[in-house]
């Protein structure tokens, strides 16, 4: 049945994503590691590649502002990347992840939850770290003109499918797969051209590249930073791959989620 | 009493070649507390997993409030709770933050003075504001009593949920669950392996083994099904006469003191044993009876698998 056929009863309630975003909140003001995730790993980040950008500059200043640009837009994916997954976990880990299900919640408005709080986290660590590098490093995001905010979203909608697929992960195999939480989005990281163009990778790279919408953004990113004009052919390709992945990343959620429900696995999953 | 709140039928689940539950069937009425009794691996977490449907069931049909929960899962589960010893909740919240939480699922208006009562009747108001990470066991089990009774459902699935609780407060959790009941006409599901508990508080229990359900009756009338009463009497005079009497009335029975003799024999013997003594005049001076219970029941199963219930 579709979503907009179901009864009232049965439809999403803005209440029950508001009270997983809520609860989120409530994580985070008592949880030092989030805290960490959100600000001080990036920074680190920011600070090494940042310098390295630095020592570019002097020799190849376009080298430079890729590393950098490369940096933040990758900061806000990643972090979108775990907001499902590791919100998940969490829950696991407390052995509270049962007692959201076993309430009239569905797993459509816990992932819209964890979207919408991920969501407020990539803000904050998107704000701060554009600051730092400002300040220390005299780049400003800007440069790259009004098409920020679609690479942002682009990027952002491909970090929810790898979240969503990752949480998919967890529910087919377990909690022994854990990792892949924060580890699946690194696996295309030197695919997509974070801080290179593809063109200098093999063609045959070039070829698997192009399967994911970040190369599309990151490559139009790059283009707005030298020219001022953004290649809305790459844009729009990578909103029709987003629409994809996020697709199929639902999908394999969904699928992982009704034979863990079958197999008896969900309600084992804290065990 | 009214249409079932909660009807079961041919629930079955299987795990490849192993069934789980094997096409049982039951009803709960409103205001009914139904024990669920049974050995470990007997089915009974399956089955308490389908009816709050985190696990599909292989075949069957589960109802609440007439609608199927397959169908009406969110309108069914808005009306029903659950609470286990062992779930747990998010250690790195409060007590009150995790309970909002759980008003926002269920979607209750005025939580947080329904939070405060509840916790007040079981005496954790003063942890509301305490990070659930330092909770002890017991003040864990209370909170998830709150969170149980928080959207005032119809009914609650329980599983063990005074496990961990100290007698006193089991007295209150026991107490508060036979108001509920009374107030608001609750329906119970209650699955422990304290069976003083279910004893005291069920109106009715079923005997769950190797995925069936071997037997539906009262406490007591689950009692009586199995093995024998001990009478015990303390007598004037020599053995003689009682051993006679015993002897030809094929009573099976010791004399563990020179003036005491047990005896065991059905419950319903009893008031006959009696006579027959006063009959071959013999003088008794002191009379008790141990009658089987709950336990007894458990422990009969265990040993003798479902025959030693046979009387269904």
């Amino acid at each position: 049945m579709y979503f907009w056929r179901l009864p009232k009863e049965e439809q999403m309630r803005f209440r029950r994503i508001k009270a997983v975003v809520t609860h989120s909140w409530h994580h985070l003001t008592h949880s030092m590691e989030t805290w960490m995730d959100i600000f001080w790993m990036p920074m680190i980040q920011a600070f090494v590649f940042g310098g390295v950008a630095l020592f570019f500059a002097q020799t190849a200043g376009e080298a430079a502002q890729f590393i950098v640009l490369g940096i933040l837009l990758w900061s806000g994916m990643e972090a979108g990347s775990y907001a499902i997954a590791v919100g998940a976990l969490w829950e696991i880990w407390a052995k509270n992840f049962n007692n959201f299900f076993v309430s009239p919640l569905t797993l459509e408005e816990f992932t819209l939850g964890h979207i919408i709080f991920g969501l407020f986290k990539q803000v904050l660590t998107l704000g701060a770290l554009s600051l730092v590098i400002y300040v220390v490093f005299h780049f400003s995001l800007f440069t790259i003109g009004p098409t920020l905010l679609i690479d942002f979203l682009l990027l952002m909608v491909f970090g929810y499918a790898v979240g969503m697929f990752a949480l998919g992960m967890i529910l087919w195999f377990g909690t022994r797969i854990q990792s892949v939480s924060w580890s699946l989005i690194y696996l295309i990281q030197p695919l997509v051209g974070v801080f290179y163009p593809v063109s200098i990778l093999p063609t045959w790279v070039q070829t698997i590249a192009f399967v994911f919408p970040p190369t599309y953004v990151f490559e139009s990113a790059r283009a707005a930073m030298i020219t001022g004009k953004a290649n809305w052919d790459y844009l729009w390709m990578g909103f029709i791959l987003d629409i994809v992945f996020l697709t199929g990343g639902y999908l394999f959620m969904k699928a992982a989620w009704n034979r863990a429900r079958r197999l008896g696995k969900l309600a084992k999953i804290e065990e | 009493m009214d249409a079932p709140i909660l009807e079961v039928s041919g629930l079955t689940k299987q795990f490849g070649k192993f069934t789980a539950v094997d096409n049982i069937s039951f009803s709960i009425k409103e205001g009914e507390i139904v024990g669920l009794l049974g050995p470990n691996g007997a089915g009974k977490t399956t089955t308490t997993q389908m009816l709050l449907g985190i696990t599909i069931p292989t075949s069957g049909t589960i109802s609440y409030f007439g609608k199927s929960l397959a169908s009406h899962r969110g309108e069914i589960l808005r009306r029903i709770n659950y609470v286990s010893a062992y779930s747990k909740m998010q250690t790195r919240v409060t007590v009150r933050e995790n309970l909002e939480l759980f008003a926002g699922l269920y979607e209750v208006d005025h939580w947080e003075k329904h939070v405060e009562t509840l916790a007040e009747s079981l005496g954790i108001a003063h942890k509301l504001d305490t990070l659930y990470w330092y909770l002890s066991s017991g003040e864990q089990a209370r909170v998830n009593l709150v969170k149980a009774f928080l959207n005032n459902p119809h009914i609650i699935l329980m599983d063990e949920p005074t496990a961990s609780l100290d007698p006193e407060i089991v007295n209150v959790v026991l107490g508060l669950i036979g108001q509920m009941r009374k107030r608001e006409k609750v329906a119970i599901l209650y699955t422990s392996h304290n069976m003083g508990e279910v004893a005291r508080i069920c109106d009715r229990v079923m005997f769950l083994y190797h995925g069936s359900i071997i037997a539906t009756d009262t406490p007591l009338g689950l009692s009586r099904r199995v093995g024998t009463a001990t009478l015990r009497l303390t007598f004037d005079g020599g053995q003689e006469p009682v051993t006679r009497y015993l002897t030809n009335e094929f009573y099976s029975f010791v004399f563990p003191r020179a003036h005491v003799v047990e005896i065991a024999l059905n419950e319903s013997d009893i008031p006959k044993a009696l006579f027959g003594f006063a009959k071959h005049k013999v003088w008794i001076t002191d009379i008790e009876i141990e009658k089987p219970d709950l336990e007894d029941v458990f422990l009969a199963v265990a040993k003798g698998g479902a025959d030693a219930l046979s009387a269904d």
